[in-house]
């Protein structure tokens, strides 16, 4: 493939060089103006081509045919492309080498792990790390690469939940056999604070962000099949074919949306479905004279979350263990926070589409929605806790 | 000098009535006045609800800005009134001192401290600040004095001038958090070590905690027990008495979970130690 493909796999850089792709200054000062307006409660801003009451969201069912998953394809790629040679040849770089991607990645290290039929060294239960004794010592005996796909799930913020992480971490690394580690961000940033990781384990890659232009590639190539068919995405601003740009540039809406996902593909890809949306059919087509008649999806800014006012400290807390732990169950999720009020609280994040619940019963797990993190990002920095490094 | 020509040199000193503007004063002060309002109901919201990185920074800005817009007003002002030459200058001068040595020393000494504390920024608005026996957070920098709000929710307005006797303890000295101490006695008879790991443990997974910033258990033997001070960060500053409780709950937990027991100092032995620190 030439080098200026977009869709070309790139090679994973070190976790500290990730650089997220910059919003377009004046997406940053409509953003502060809209802040300032909120603050002081101006008038509205003008009105956009199509209302949008006259927008309704597109059923999952639709999106999975027009947007399939999984969110995190174009940078499995990059991962089997990055890895390939240490796969082949462990000994010729270094013995361990550890990925750690943001929250909404999880599976991908799964699959990537299916994909090579590689061994796997899974985490004991989590409410065992908490037990005394605790779970039995990792055991890396073995040749050939081992993996170690959820690092994160190795502990628990308590304090009897850091023992089986550290003896993990000195297994590792008193081990001769090639491990591949796979990290929540978040995780990292607080493991290697807590357990040293960062002293004992090397530094760890991750993805290159996914800026406008590689966006706008990967959904065009999701959307092929769609838009052969005469379908048309069309901005709802100003009634733009979004996938239809005059020169090399990768059109505004990408361009935003890469900046607004941080160029984690994930999060661009839950924010790019949230955006696809259908007019009424029986609406009032005066507004859109010259395009009423297409069949066209309308892309409109995806909804901003905020995190609730009410109780926001715990609201915050809660936020934070959870993409710390890389998703939680509720009642661990209740052990390592302080609050009396968890029971209460994550109701109002799920509510608010900030944290969802995956499982049933005993295997119920909370986690950070994917379109949702930028919102929680920004409101945990805001509020001064610590974040990943990315 | 007879009456007369005391009465030119006031003529002098002042100017003409007819000559002052007192509508371009008023709208001076008025239009001052409205903007310290402004700066002073908006500031401190804007603190409240943007980030708080730039908190500290934003409330620190509101008493640097009413002391420019007094003195500008002020060197305003004084031109409209009075016919500045150099020997009126010294006239009102003298009579100024004077006013101020009798009548207001303390007021403007309290003045002029606050004109330092901005300068040298002991305190900030947002600080957390002891001056003498009053902890508390700098809620607001005036010029003649400083309100602390205390841990039990009182007010203490604090002149300035005690800057100049007594010593200003700032907890945080314009940073977003500060260094809290839990403290526990415990009796002698343990495994410190590993007392010393658990407690590390605690505030290590404390969800307060700023863990970018160092976690440290200090331990020294006293006569009525071993003292352990497990120091941390949490990421705000006003979470300290939470992050204290929250870490003296599970200490306590991690103690019992060594197999150790905290010990209760007596009064006279409590008496000793202040004595002592």
């Amino acid at each position: 493939m030439p080098e200026h493909d977009p869709l070309a796999p790139r090679a994973f850089r070190t976790f500290n060089t990730f650089s997220e792709p910059s919003m377009p200054a004046d997406e940053t000062l409509q953003r502060l103006l809209t802040r300032a307006r909120d603050l002081f409660a101006r008038a509205e801003p003008d009105g956009p081509l199509v209302d949008e009451t006259r927008l309704d969201r597109t059923t999952t069912e639709r999106l999975d045919e027009i947007v399939p998953p999984p969110p995190w394809q174009p940078v499995l790629r990059d991962l089997a492309h990055s890895y390939a040679e240490w796969l082949a040849q462990p000994e010729a770089g270094s013995r361990v080498q550890v990925v750690a991607l943001p929250p909404g990645g999880r599976d991908l290290i799964d699959a990537w792990t299916r994909a090579q039929a590689l061994p796997v060294l899974e985490a004991p239960d989590r409410a065992l790390l908490v037990d005394d004794p605790g779970p039995p010592a990792p055991d890396l005996s073995g040749e050939g690469v081992l993996v170690i796909p959820h690092l994160e799930e190795w502990f628990l913020r308590d304090a009897a939940g850091l023992d089986t992480i550290r003896a993990l971490l000195a297994a590792i690394a008193g081990s001769e056999r090639p491990v591949f580690v796979g990290c929540d961000s978040w995780a990292w940033a607080y493991l290697s604070k807590a357990a040293d990781a960062a002293m004992l384990l090397p530094k760890p890659y991750t993805f290159q962000a996914y800026d406008g232009a590689h966006l706008q590639a990967w959904f065009g190539a999701l959307t092929k099949a769609t838009r052969a068919q005469g379908i048309r995405f069309r901005r709802v601003e100003n009634g733009d074919d979004v996938f239809e740009t005059e020169d090399d540039a990768p059109h505004d809406v990408f361009v935003r949306l890469a900046a607004r996902s941080f160029g984690i593909p994930w999060v661009a890809w839950a924010l790019w479905r949230a955006s696809i949306s259908d007019l009424h059919p029986n609406g009032d087509d005066e507004s859109v004279p010259d395009i009423h008649d297409d069949d066209t999806f309308w892309i409109a800014p995806a909804p901003e979350h905020e995190v609730p006012d009410a109780n926001r400290q715990s609201a915050l807390l809660t936020i934070h263990a959870l993409l710390v732990h890389g998703g939680l169950s509720p009642h661990l999720l209740s052990r390592v926070l302080p609050l009396p009020d968890t029971d209460r609280v994550v109701p109002a994040l799920v509510a608010a589409g900030l944290v969802e619940r995956s499982g049933e019963g005993d295997r119920t797990r909370l986690s950070v929605v994917p379109r949702a993190y930028p919102a929680v990002r920004a409101a945990l920095g805001d509020a001064g806790l610590p974040r990943d490094g990315i | 000098m007879n009456g007369d020509e005391a009465g030119q040199k006031a003529a002098k000193l002042i100017n003409d009535l007819q000559d002052i503007s007192f509508v371009k004063i008023a709208l001076i002060v008025l239009g001052t006045w409205a903007i310290i309002f402004f700066v002073r109901r908006t500031f401190p919201r804007l603190a409240q609800t943007g980030p708080s990185q730039v908190r500290l920074y934003v409330l620190g800005a509101v008493p640097l800005i009413r002391l420019f817009l007094l003195v500008g007003a002020i060197l305003w002002i004084i031109p409209i009134v009075f016919n500045i030459t150099f020997q009126n200058f010294l006239v009102i001068a003298g009579a100024a001192s004077v006013a101020i040595g009798f009548a207001f020393k303390d007021y403007v000494s309290s003045l002029i401290a606050g004109v330092v504390a901005i300068v040298e920024k002991p305190y900030r608005p947002g600080d957390w600040v002891k001056v003498g026996e009053d902890y508390g957070e700098v809620q607001s920098v005036g010029l003649r004095s400083i309100r602390l709000r205390t841990p039990a929710d009182d007010i203490v307005t604090a002149p300035h001038i005690r800057l100049w006797k007594e010593n200003v303890v700032n907890g945080n000295d314009g940073a977003r958090t500060l260094l809290c101490v839990a403290e526990f006695w415990v009796a002698p008879d343990h495994d410190a070590k590993a007392l010393r790991a658990a407690l590390r443990n605690v505030a290590m997974t404390s969800a307060y905690l700023d863990f970018e910033r160092p976690v440290i258990v200090i331990l020294s033997e006293t006569p009525y027990g071993t003292h352990y001070r497990l120091k941390a960060y949490p990421f705000d500053m006003r979470d300290q008495f939470v992050f204290v409780s929250d870490l003296t709950v599970r200490g306590k937990a991690a103690i019992a979970s060594v197999g150790a027991s905290q010990v209760v100092v007596p009064a006279a032995a409590e008496r000793q130690r202040r004595s002592d620190t």
